[in-house]
């Protein structure tokens, strides 16, 4: 407390100021200790004012820029999104760094969710596993409830077999992966985009899933109740990949606006509507979508049930082996994906004319990007950016890599994960132009580990030396 | 009316007339011949005797011979056919997510004994409201006649002469108590009537009521020593008592005879009777006694059937929540979803 004194004194911070953050720290009962701790920091800066001739170049001052903003984690702003997003049973299992999302969540719930008479318009279960806290969350999305279920890698691992089911037998579900380094316990307290091409492709077999990609805590909220809503729109899981970076720390943001659009259902049908229409089958493309109508079990009508399944189906979600059910199922399936990848958040993206670098990125590392774009700026380097915020990749996302040079993938993971699943869907002319940059230590990334490589191919061959960087560029293949 | 082709069930205070095809299923695909042919029939006669309406009733199973039969019985309910080992956390979350709907879980021997016993032991540690049903035959017949868990020591695999199992098997009922469920039964796919009532009761069972039933797998565990087997299991069955089942609104009809029989409430007003045939010391309602029962009659080798435990007085895990009236997948827009105000006055305090 006294070297809090002397930095108050160096740096120009007024004495009310020191003194007020004191008080903060010992509230209540601990207030007899705050008058200890500003006796010792007055000290401090009195030895300070007494010893210290030096003029220091930095001084704190209060300005206005933060005004009306507020500082949130967003595993919080999470919880905000699964309160606001109308979930009514969240199940989960502990696990760094999603566990306080849950709690959140359940404080958030436990608070606003409660009826005049006291009863609670939610569950939140604690599983006994990862395996039941993806089943719960099954069963009660099968139900007719929004159900959510938050959880890291590891986690991830156990649901994939329940993960895989629910797309087949298309169960709404959201899934909140925040994402740790792996393989397997890792660092469980360090940050990693590690698991996004797993999470797409999650499942056994024929596999494609939803991700969404909060790249700041005001996404983490928006995207957690657009996740809800997307679940049961489209009949399916939906992961929010977020990370510890963005989960665990706190982050600096405007205020969260209430939801513009009310509470989407999808295609649900009640027994009146099975009383018009006289006919229900499960699995039957009535729209040509790809997304077929449900009923919720409970539905008092003849026509109403039907028997849900992991093992192959017909239209009438009865059991059958026939190669051309099997064969029309996933070719819906594979369709329902295609109107899906038209409907989820699509790209941010700043085209700066006549630059011929694209800078492609998601998630976390899209601070780090806004500032190395100002260096490379300053450094001769001219670039649009294009911020991925879904998985499948939006058209505009394909659109942009085909119009730059060079187009630079930026992520946190050793092999380039969206770098390698963009390259599948570009034409091969487009995916020669795709450099991979990665940064894969456990820490955030900074400007510094995208300008590196980035500048290093940029100024090849000029006068100019490239500065001395790991070698983490990729050279494009030669396919 | 209610014929011998339509059954009265009840809905919300007011009287369904629905045919019995509601409660039927399709055509079982299993071996003729197979215990869990049999236990479909008897549910479906338990279902129609109690009134389960079908519109308010979900089926869960997991994977395996016995998880295939709930495409057999009551075809007007909604089913899932979940995963291997996995139906127990599937009917946790359809359970929170509607309330006001009755479960019936259909679930074998490897499915809850091998695969699945970590989430059947959750489940009666937290007394999920739903009827689990474990179609025993000591071996998993659709991977053809391999051992579970609960095939008995000195077992022999698939046939008299082939493999012998050295390992001693869990015992279901012992395993349910231990965890905490406050139903505990074990039947036989062979004794219609016990195992009529048994379902009756069940069906009304405020928590988590399990049955192991030892159903006979005719293609792999049917030869003359198999103590999972129709002949063994028939001679050698030692039913507790004879079991009643007694509806809540036939209640006044009855009148206990003196000593003949001990009646035991639901929670819902109805009763179960049973009159004891063997262990007249054994008190149903008693943890300690049923305890004592079951290590017992394992030590000697009994295969004692019967009610084992019955606790009526312990919520729920659907009641432990205190969720509102109106089901979790019913409620409003409003309902799910604070006012902006909330969000505002929520923000202001971050």
């Amino acid at each position: 407390m006294v070297y809090v004194g002397v930095v108050a004194h160096v740096c120009g911070i007024p004495t009310e100021a020191i003194e007020a953050g004191i008080h903060r720290e010992f509230p209540g009962r601990k207030a007899k200790a705050a008058e200890i701790n500003i006796a010792a920091a007055a000290a401090g800066r009195e030895w300070a004012e007494a010893n210290l001739s030096h003029e220091y170049p930095y001084r704190v001052e209060p300005i206005d820029a933060t005004r009306d903003q507020i500082l949130i984690e967003g595993n919080k702003a999470a919880a905000l999104g699964v309160l606001f997003g109308g979930t009514s049973v969240l199940t989960w299992y502990p696990i760094t760094p999603s566990s306080s999302l849950a709690e959140y969540s359940e404080d958030f719930l436990k608070k606003h969710r409660v009826e005049p008479d006291g009863k609670r318009t939610f569950a939140v279960v604690q599983a006994e596993d990862e395996l039941a806290a993806i089943g719960m969350a099954i069963g009660a999305g099968w139900a007719g409830a929004r159900s959510l279920t938050a959880t890291s890698g590891p986690g991830i691992s156990l649901m994939t077999e329940f993960v895989g089911m629910a797309y087949f037998a298309e169960i709404p579900v959201v899934i909140i992966d925040v994402q740790r380094m792996g393989p397997s316990t890792g660092l469980p307290t360090r940050t990693s985009q590690g698991d996004v091409a797993k999470l797409h492709l999650l499942g056994h077999g024929d596999c494609r899933q939803i991700v969404l990609i909060p790249g700041s805590v005001g996404e983490c909220y928006s995207m957690t109740v657009e996740a809800l809503d997307l679940a049961q729109e489209f009949q399916t899981p939906v992961f929010v990949a977020t990370d510890l970076d963005l989960g665990m720390n706190l982050w600096l943001t405007d205020p969260f606006p209430y939801p513009e659009t009310p509470i989407r259902r999808g295609k649900v049908l009640n027994a009146a509507d099975l009383e018009r229409l006289g006919k229900f089958e499960r699995y039957r493309d009535v729209d040509n979508d790809g997304v077929c109508y449900r009923t919720i079990p409970g539905t008092e009508h003849p026509l109403a049930a039907y028997f849900t399944r992991g093992t192959g189906h017909n239209e009438k979600s009865g059991y059958s082996e026939r190669p051309d059910d099997w064969k029309k199922n996933l070719d819906r399936l594979a369709l329902k994906l295609e109107t899906a990848r038209g409907r989820i958040p699509k790209p941010v993206i700043d085209l700066q004319p006549g630059a011929s670098v694209g800078l492609i990125a998601f998630g976390s590392t899209h601070w780090a990007l806004v500032e190395a774009r100002d260096i490379l700026r300053d450094r001769g380097v001219e670039t649009s950016y294009c911020r991925i915020r879904s998985l499948p990749f939006a058209d505009e996302v394909l659109a942009f890599a085909a119009k730059h040079e060079r187009v630079y993938v930026i992520e946190q993971n050793r092999d380039g994960q969206v770098y390698h699943l963009l390259r599948a869907e570009v034409p091969g002319k487009v995916a020669d132009r795709m450099i991979s940059v990665t940064h894969y230590d456990g820490t955030p990334a900074s400007a510094d580990v995208i300008l590196a490589p980035i500048l290093a191919r940029e100024h090849a061959g000029t006068v100019r030396q490239a500065p001395q960087v790991e070698p983490i560029v990729e050279e494009p293949s030669a396919e | 009316m209610a014929t011998a082709d339509t059954i009265l069930v009840q809905s919300n205070g007011h009287t369904l007339s629905l045919s019995s095809l509601a409660f039927q299923g399709l055509p079982s695909t299993l071996c003729k011949g197979c215990g869990h042919n049999s236990i479909t029939s008897y549910l479906i006669e338990a279902c129609k005797a109690v009134g389960v309406n079908p519109y308010r009733t979900v089926k869960f199973s997991g994977i395996g011979c016995s998880s295939k039969t709930p495409a057999y019985f009551l075809q007007a309910s909604h089913g899932f056919n979940a995963l291997h080992g996995r139906m127990p956390s599937v009917a946790t979350g359809a359970g929170v997510a509607n309330k006001s709907l009755r479960s019936i879980g259909i679930s074998g021997d490897g499915d809850t004994a091998n695969i699945g016993i970590g989430q059947f032991k959750h489940a009666c540690r937290r007394n999920l409201p739903l009827v689990y049903l474990v179609e025993n035959n000591g071996c998993y017949g659709l991977t053809k006649g391999q051992f579970s868990a609960t095939a008995d020591q000195h077992a022999h695999l698939r046939r008299e002469t082939g493999e012998e199992n050295v390992i001693p098997p869990f015992d279901l009922c012992l395993e349910a108590i231990a965890g905490g469920a406050t139903f505990i039964a074990r039947s036989f796919a062979g004794d219609k009537k016990q195992l009529v009532p048994l379902l009756k009761a069940a069906l009304n069972h405020r928590g988590l009521a399990v049955l192991d039933i030892i159903s006979p797998c005719v293609t792999f565990n049917d030869f003359a020593s198999s103590t999972k087997g129709w002949e063994w299991s028939r001679e050698h069955e030692k039913p507790l008592h004879e079991v009643g089942f007694v509806p809540r609104l036939a209640e006044i009809e009855v009148e206990q005879k003196e000593g003949e029989a001990t009646r035991v409430q639901l929670h819902d007003g109805s009763f179960i009777t049973l009159r004891a045939l063997t262990h007249g010391e054994h008190n149903v309602t008693d943890r300690s006694s049923a305890f004592r029962l079951l290590t017992e009659s394992a030590s000697e080798q009994e295969f004692l059937t019967g009610l084992i435990y019955l606790d009526e007085s312990r919520e729920n895990f659907v009641e432990t929540l205190n969720m509102s009236d109106t089901p979790l997948a019913l409620l409003t827009d409003a309902q799910l979803r604070p006012s902006a105000g909330v969000l505002t006055s929520i923000l202001e305090t971050i």
